[in-house]
């Protein structure tokens, strides 16, 4: 099965597909091409080769205007070379041949077809009386003969969306009112194919004419075909305006047909000529009449109204203008063989043609939501170019009021506490721990040597002192010799400094090299101090003033961390703590290993004392530990004085933070029942 | 002229008290006497760090070299190399020497703190948690090894719920989202809580710990108010 191909998108396609399956392209150029349709009759050949009408023109297209520059040369050569014995020129025999085509009708089928008044004009004899008994009509009004008419194309005022004046009524006004018919100059013949004219269905055929234009014209006899025609005017178009071309021409014999003359406006290749061309009268009436409601009528269009998609109809009925374009694109070629032809057709369908829409229509097809739209786009578009200065810090509000308020209660209470006599006395009970120590601390023998690691900063000095002040005045009581060290930098100053306050406090004589040596700091951590349980001596051989530690009297028994009586790790510091135990874990009796350490680094390090068996023999947490050990031992110090301010200022402690979580989850809760949703983003 | 104990004490406490002023004052706003206070302090620990590692190096670098150089420098050749090629740190182009030292002390340092870790807090820690359930080992009275029973009971209870709220094992849920098993996320609440409580009892030791330097500032200023009243 043959299929054609179509020329967009190379796709198969049935044979008589108009349009591609694929991507609905036209196969079929919307006029048949001549070359597609050779077996056409000669006079299709001119509406076959026309283009869309042009609405800005009312002359015909550039091809046209060749035709007729062709009949025209036909026309010089038969002046200058007289048709008797002289072989015509090919342009003339095909005009003949277009004009035999037309007139011969050599065959019988296509005879049944021709009209009688088609007939008359070949001087067909049996057809007269058909033509006395039925008016001949003109091919115009023909409804079986695809007429001039029947494809007349848009006029000008058709294409800018007004009708022309008397369409549809053209074959009814003929009959009825027998009004003066257009002659045919005025008419676009060249663009017909295509496009049926809307007052096509109202023509009325059978309306007879009047006598007159019933009687047909005193025909010559025996006239040839090409004389013929010029000579049996049909009567009604005796009757048009504009007949007197007819008498007035003389009829030459190889000239074209004066009808060709009129249908074919003279070639016009500038705007100049374009101006000088006149035009019927009818249509500068009908222009008149018209004008003035265009204008109106454009005038009161809105711009969205002025809009109309492609193909959609106006509300006054009349064609979009969206056919401009099409219009438009009735250019004139350029180059090639066809330079100078406007409106030919193109080599491949219009879809496929890469052109750019024009713009006073893409301005148009803006509606105004899509124009605020896109002045959005573009102001966001240009928002991203600037720099966006960085949004002001919000800075926290100092609270300097509530801070220095809340520090004055708490000095005041401190102050109080420590100015009014002991309103409450120290603990009593014994706890375990502090039994433990002092149990420890009892044990220690006259001349004992103690350890003494001293992790801590000065900030916890004051706490540090009130734990420890009862347990180091127990051993210096003992007279034991202490060897300081430390794995905190701040730690070599404070371990001297406590030991010096403990003595002055409790009217010891300790004295640096007397009562103890100072190894100073330890460095790398919990790898010092595993370095440290292994070999004391190679690690720190010297004292921080430059003598050898471990030459003194006192010290000559000692060679490593097992000689050691006891070990007392004073910190405020729980992962100094933690790593104390982890190394010296299976490298020093648990027995004689005690903790004095802050209030906050008991909860870290009770495990290790509670575990059973125990990893520290004892463990002093606080001032509350060291106020109960100054108290089994009746030494008061640090830990009592400062007891009775200690509990005042622990309960106005207690008393803000409860005061101040009530104040805080009712300011919440307030906030929360204001902006619930608030809440919810 | 020559100072006496008690005017060295007299100013040693005005400067002391002049100091906490400056540092109490931080409540009103920062300035510049207060960061001169700070700098000052951080100089000060700088400059002791580097006697500190004077203290450190000379006695167990310099001077077993200077004493004895052949046999010092073979003696120390390994720790000489080591503390070079970290001194090589400060250069940008040696720096990648450095590496050497650094990889040493910080695989020494991770051994001996892993393994502190699992013969001085872990074994002794679950061997812990065990005793309470070894009836035998217990005390005969009835009461005590009840007691004790109990107590094992909740420290196992804490251990086990404090690790199940470590248990990061979740699974995706048709609902969307992720979620641990139900068993885990009950055991992982109580856990939640217990670690509140601890965490509650070191920020109570914090702040009892704070307080008790308030007092002792207190009465430092007391105490100073009242030799100036005595004095004067």
């Amino acid at each position: 099965m043959e299929t054609q191909r179509c020329p967009l998108c190379g796709q198969p396609n049935p044979p008589q597909a108009e349009v591609c399956q694929y991507c609905q392209a036209r196969l079929r150029p919307l006029w048949a091409d001549s070359s597609s349709a050779p077996s056409s009759p000669p006079d299709n050949q001119v509406a076959k080769r026309s283009l869309p009408p042009e609405s800005g023109e009312p002359l015909p297209p550039g091809r046209l205007s060749g035709m007729r520059s062709q009949i025209g040369t036909e026309e010089s050569a038969q002046a200058e070379h007289p048709p008797q014995g002289v072989p015509p020129s090919k342009g003339t025999l095909e005009s003949e041949d277009w004009l035999e085509g037309l007139f011969s009708g050599s065959s019988e089928g296509q005879a049944e077809d021709i009209p009688a008044w088609l007939r008359s004009l070949r001087g067909d004899s049996a057809d007269k009386a058909e033509r006395v008994e039925e008016p001949p009509m003109h091919p115009l009004f023909s409804a079986s003969q695809p007429s001039v008419f029947s494809q007349a194309p848009q006029s000008k005022l058709e294409l800018e969306g007004v009708s022309p004046p008397g369409e549809g009524e053209i074959g009814s006004g003929i009959a009825q009112e027998e009004r003066p018919v257009p002659p045919f100059e005025g008419l676009d013949t060249f663009a017909l194919e295509g496009h049926s004219f809307p007052g096509e269905d109202k023509l009325d055929t059978s309306t007879p004419l009047t006598a007159k234009e019933a009687s047909p014209k005193s025909s010559p006899a025996a006239p040839s075909a090409e004389e013929d025609w010029m000579s049996e005017i049909p009567p009604w178009l005796e009757t048009l305006p504009g007949q007197e071309w007819v008498e007035e021409e003389s009829p030459e014999k190889a000239a074209p047909p004066e009808l060709l003359h009129a249908a074919v406006p003279p070639f016009i290749e500038t705007e100049e000529e374009l101006s000088e061309v006149e035009f019927p009268s009818w249509l500068d009436e009908a222009e008149r009449s018209i004008e003035p409601q265009l204008d109106t009528l454009i005038e009161s269009l809105s711009p969205q109204t002025t809009e109309p998609s492609m193909g959609e109809k106006t509300p006054e009925g009349g064609l979009p203008q969206a056919t401009a374009p099409f219009q438009e694109e009735a250019l004139i070629e350029i180059a090639g063989p066809l330079h100078g032809l406007r409106g030919v057709l193109p080599a491949e369908p219009l879809v496929a043609a890469q052109t750019r829409p024009p713009r006073p229509i893409a301005e148009l097809l803006v509606t105004e939501k899509q124009r605020a739209q896109a002045e959005l786009f573009l102001k966001l578009i240009e928002a991203e170019g600037k720099p966006i200065p960085p949004p002001p810090l919000k800075r926290a509000k100092p609270h300097s009021f509530w801070r220095i308020l809340i520090f004055l209660v708490l000095l005041t209470t401190a102050a109080v506490g420590l100015v009014i006599p002991p309103f409450a006395a120290t603990p009593q009970e014994l706890s375990v721990a502090v039994f433990d120590a002092m149990q420890a601390v009892g044990q220690l023998p006259g001349d004992a040597t103690v350890l003494l690691v001293v992790d801590m900063e000065g900030g916890n000095f004051a706490e540090i002192q009130a734990t420890t002040n009862a347990l180091l005045d127990q051993m210096m009581i003992k007279g034991a010799f202490f060897v300081l060290v430390s794995t905190h930098q701040e730690g070599v100053l404070q371990a001297d400094r406590l030991l010096r306050e403990v003595s002055r406090l409790n009217g010891h004589r300790y004295q640096p090299s007397s009562g103890w040596v100072n190894l100073g700091y330890l460095p790398g951590g919990a790898t010092g101090i595993q370095a440290l349980s292994e070999s004391l001596v190679e690690l720190l051989p010297y004292t921080v003033e430059g003598k050898a530690a471990w030459q003194q009297d006192r010290l000559k028994n000692i060679r490593s961390i097992s000689d050691f009586d006891l070990i007392l790790v004073i910190t405020e510091d729980s992962t100094r703590a933690r790593q104390w135990v982890e190394q010296l874990n299976g490298k020093y009796t648990a027995s004689k290993l005690l903790f004095a350490v802050s209030a906050q680094v008991e909860p870290v390090l009770r495990p290790y004392y509670e575990a059973n068996p125990r990893q520290v023999q004892s463990m002093l947490a606080g001032i509350r530990d060291g106020a109960i050990y100054e108290t089994q031992a009746a030494r008061p110090g640090w830990a009592t004085r400062f007891w009775s301010a200690y509990l005042i200022v622990v309960l106005t402690g207690i008393a803000l933070i409860t005061l101040g979580s009530l104040v805080y989850s009712i300011s919440g809760l307030g906030l929360q029942k204001s902006s619930p949703r608030e809440g919810n983003l | 002229m020559s100072l006496d104990f008690l005017t060295l004490d007299f100013f040693g406490s005005v400067l002391g008290v002049a100091l906490t002023l400056l540092v109490l004052s931080y409540l009103i706003r920062d300035h510049f006497l207060l960061r001169f206070l700070l700098y000052g302090y951080v100089g000060l620990m700088a400059g002791f760090a580097v006697v500190l590692a004077f203290n450190i190096l000379y006695p167990s670098l310099i001077l077993p070299i200077l004493a004895d150089p052949i046999g010092g420098i073979t003696q120390l050749a390994i720790p000489l190399a080591l503390c070079s090629l970290l001194f090589l740190k400060a250069f940008p182009r040696l720096s990648p020497l450095g590496n050497l030292s650094l990889a040493f002390l910080v695989g020494v340092g991770l051994a001996a703190l892993i393994g502190g870790a699992i013969q001085g807090t872990l074994i002794p820690q679950i061997r812990a948690t065990i005793q309470p359930f070894d009836i035998h080992r217990q005390a005969t009275a009835t009461e005590e090894r009840l007691s004790g029973l109990v107590q094992g009971l909740l420290i196992l209870l804490g251990t086990i719920t404090t690790l199940a709220y470590f248990h990061f094992g979740a699974r995706p849920q048709v609902r969307g989202g992720v979620r641990r098993a139900e068993w885990i996320e009950s055991l992982s609440r109580i856990g939640q809580l217990l670690i509140a409580i601890a965490l509650g009892l070191i920020f109570a030791g914090l702040l009892k710990a704070g307080f008790v330097a308030l007092i002792e500032r207190t009465q430092a200023l007391l105490q100073f108010v009242i030799t100036l009243q005595r004095g004067l």
